[in-house]
């Protein structure tokens, strides 16, 4: 199963990595916006850990565009930003969940194992 | 105004002239019968004279109402020319013109006097509406209000451009004969609007203001040009009071408008200051608080693999637990900072206070400040949001510390009154109390007694209490402490179909039980619909 972490702060993806690495995941990592959807375009991630603060292009506009040339691929908002104009914004564009920081890691991975499951089940039938 | 002598002569004299009248009548009509009855009959009359002077009276009275008419013109026009007294009416009238700064006052004032002191069969005042390009009828005297509530004059009818053109007193039965038919037809209609006969100019340095229209005394048709004159003379004077009146009018609304938009203004700044504060902090705090708090969990679920010491665990927890506790402080920051759009719950009001009092026990604790708190119960629990009423109440008790100074007691009282389903909150110190002078100004912005104090508490507090249409007041006797006084409406009817609002936001909701004892959590959860 293949994931995509993207966040500016690289020790943020750098310990989810090993997180996500060790429970036997494909993990890719990318620190800005575009770098975000050109891993998505190669590396076709079943599932995208956005953070919404970036320099440059921000998450919600990466949210925007990965919906749009791959709506199959999940995304979960990862942010620091809690505020209900933003949580909202990300629900309209389609996102598939919206986790704060700081994060547990135990019910991050739950997530990310059930969208797994819903993706390879609805694949199945 | 009225000089009674002088009114009490006018009646008798009055009285006096109809009697005479009458009586000359009663004899007249005698006279005649008699007269007639010897000449033509050869019948002397003397043996019926009661009968003869009975129907004497009878004729004379039938006679006597339509010449007691002329009789009344005679004596007012005649015999007692008032204008003289008139003229000194008016004289007095524009020197209490000199004190009124209000339009409508001004023009009631005017309408009355002329019209009771006068005797005016009626009597108005019309302005020249700037906002709206007409001229309208501001006070009547004599006249329906429903005749000349809505009344409007277009500033390009013949008779206000004649005023504006003439600036003289226009009145009808003269002015209509000197224009063609058409024309006069149109200012007949004009004097028939205004049901006035003679229009008097309000003229404040070549502008038209508005004018004085005027109705003669019930008798007569018209004025005199003595009188018209003094009117015009009068409403010379009272065109500089309107004008005095409209530049305060101006004065005092474009006032209130600044103070509108000052409190607006710094209500906004305010927020959005917290609010990017907020914004930033969370962004700056939360990553470095998740990369702690990541790896402390990595290491914890690791636990099975690496036999930690009892003491490493128990650190690796304390720190997944205290940055949770980090976070959640600059998120409270953050729903502050949107707390004017965000969340409504069902908050309690004994909570709420016990937390707030709670953050000053520092600062009185150093003091000499006893607090004490006083619930009666049933409180009902109260929908709104709970970061805005703590801060709301924080400010009250910091005033109640602040003006005690170093030695005194702050009482909070809480009750629910059920009469008008609102939950009274009152805070009274036995500080120095507030001035009279001061009582009014507590809550506006900026205002202070303590040097290098902001004097925005309280004016933050009664913005809040505002917005849940709630009162806020202050009562004080100087030197005997203060009193402030909230009153929140509980509006409990509108609550359920406002809880779904909340509760229901589309797709977010708070995590379940399960979720949130298993260590920091997210705190949104989402449900796909």
């Amino acid at each position: 199963m293949k994931l995509l972490i993207v966040d500016d702060e690289a020790e943020i993806c750098d310990f989810l990595k090993s997180f996500f690495e060790e429970r036997n995941y494909e993990v890719k990592t990318a620190s800005s916006g575009q770098g975000a959807l050109d891993a998505v375009e190669q590396f076709k991630p079943h599932i995208v850990l956005l953070d919404i603060k970036m320099p440059g292009m921000d998450g919600i506009q990466v949210l925007g565009t990965i919906k749009k040339k791959s709506p199959r691929t999940k995304v979960i908002m990862v942010t620091a930003l809690e505020t209900r104009d933003k949580i909202e914004e990300c629900l309209r564009l389609g996102a598939d969940n919206y986790i704060t920081k700081p994060l547990s890691l135990e019910y991050l991975e739950n997530d990310v194992r059930e969208k797994i499951e819903a993706l390879t089940g609805s694949s199945a039938s | 105004m009225i000089n009674i002598y002088f009114r009490k002569r006018k009646r008798f004299l009055k009285s006096l002239i109809l009697t005479a009248i009458l009586s000359l009548l009663v004899f007249f009509f005698y006279a005649f019968f008699r007269f007639i009855a010897f000449r033509l009959f050869h019948f002397d009359l003397s043996s019926h004279d009661i009968a003869v002077l009975l129907l004497s009276v009878f004729l004379a009275s039938i006679v006597y109402k339509p010449i007691d008419h002329f009789v009344l013109i005679l004596f007012k026009d005649v015999i007692f020319r008032s204008h003289i007294h008139d003229h000194s009416m008016l004289t007095h009238l524009t020197r209490s013109l000199v004190s009124v700064l209000d339009q409508t006052e001004l023009a009631n004032l005017i309408v009355n006097t002329f019209g009771e002191a006068l005797h005016l069969r009626m009597a108005s005042v019309l302005v020249y509406d700037k906002s709206k390009d007409v001229c309208r009828i501001l006070s009547a005297f004599g006249l329906k209000p429903s005749l000349w509530r809505n009344l409007e004059l277009s500033t390009n009818s013949l008779l206000i451009e004649l005023l504006r053109a003439q600036n003289m007193p226009l009145e009808r039965e003269r002015i209509v004969h000197s224009f063609s038919w058409q024309e006069a037809n149109q200012l007949r209609h004009d004097f028939e609007q205004l049901h006035a006969s003679c229009v008097i100019p309000l003229v404040f340095q070549d502008e038209l203001i508005g004018s004085i229209n005027l109705a003669p005394k019930a008798g007569s048709k018209s004025f005199t040009p003595q009188e018209v004159r003094s009117f015009f003379e009068f409403a010379r004077e009272a065109a500089t009071a309107f004008r005095n009146a409209t530049l305060f009018d101006e004065l005092r609304e474009s006032n209130q408008e600044l103070m509108k938009i000052q409190s607006g203004f710094l209500h906004s700044a305010q927020h959005s200051a917290i609010a990017q504060l907020a914004t930033g902090i969370a962004h700056e705090i939360h990553n470095p608080l998740t990369i702690i708090s990541g790896k402390a969990q990595i290491l914890l679920l690791k636990r099975d693999k690496i036999a930690y010491d009892e003491q490493v665990e128990d650190v690796l927890k304390t720190i997944v637990k205290q940055t949770k506790r980090a976070a959640d402080i600059t998120r409270k920051l953050l729903m502050f900072s949107e707390s004017h759009k965000s969340v409504r719950e069902l908050v309690d009001f004994e909570t709420v206070v016990n937390d707030t009092i709670a953050l000053l026990s520092y600062q009185v604790s150093l003091d000499e400040i006893q607090v004490s708190k006083r619930f009666e119960h049933p409180i009902p629990k109260w929908f709104g949001n709970i970061v805005e009423l703590r801060e709301a109440f924080l400010n009250l008790f910091l005033n109640a510390v602040q003006a005690i100074g170093t030695k005194g007691t702050v009482e909070v009282t809480v009750c629910y009154r059920k009469q008008d389903d609102a939950i009274e909150l009152r805070v009274s110190d036995s500080g120095l109390g507030i001035s009279e002078a001061d009582l009014v100004k507590v809550f506006h912005p900026f205002f202070t007694t303590r040097q290098g104090a902001s004097g925005l508490g309280l004016f933050v507090t009664q913005q809040i209490i505002h917005g849940y249409h709630g009162s806020v007041r202050a009562e004080s006797k100087f030197g005997a402490g203060a009193t402030f006084i909230v009153e929140l409406p509980c509006n409990t009817k509108s609550l359920p179909t406002d809880l779904e609002d909340e509760s229901n936001p589309g797709v977010m909701q708070r995590p379940s039980k399960e979720q949130q004892s298993s260590g920091p959590d997210v705190l949104t959860k989402i449900v796909i619909p």
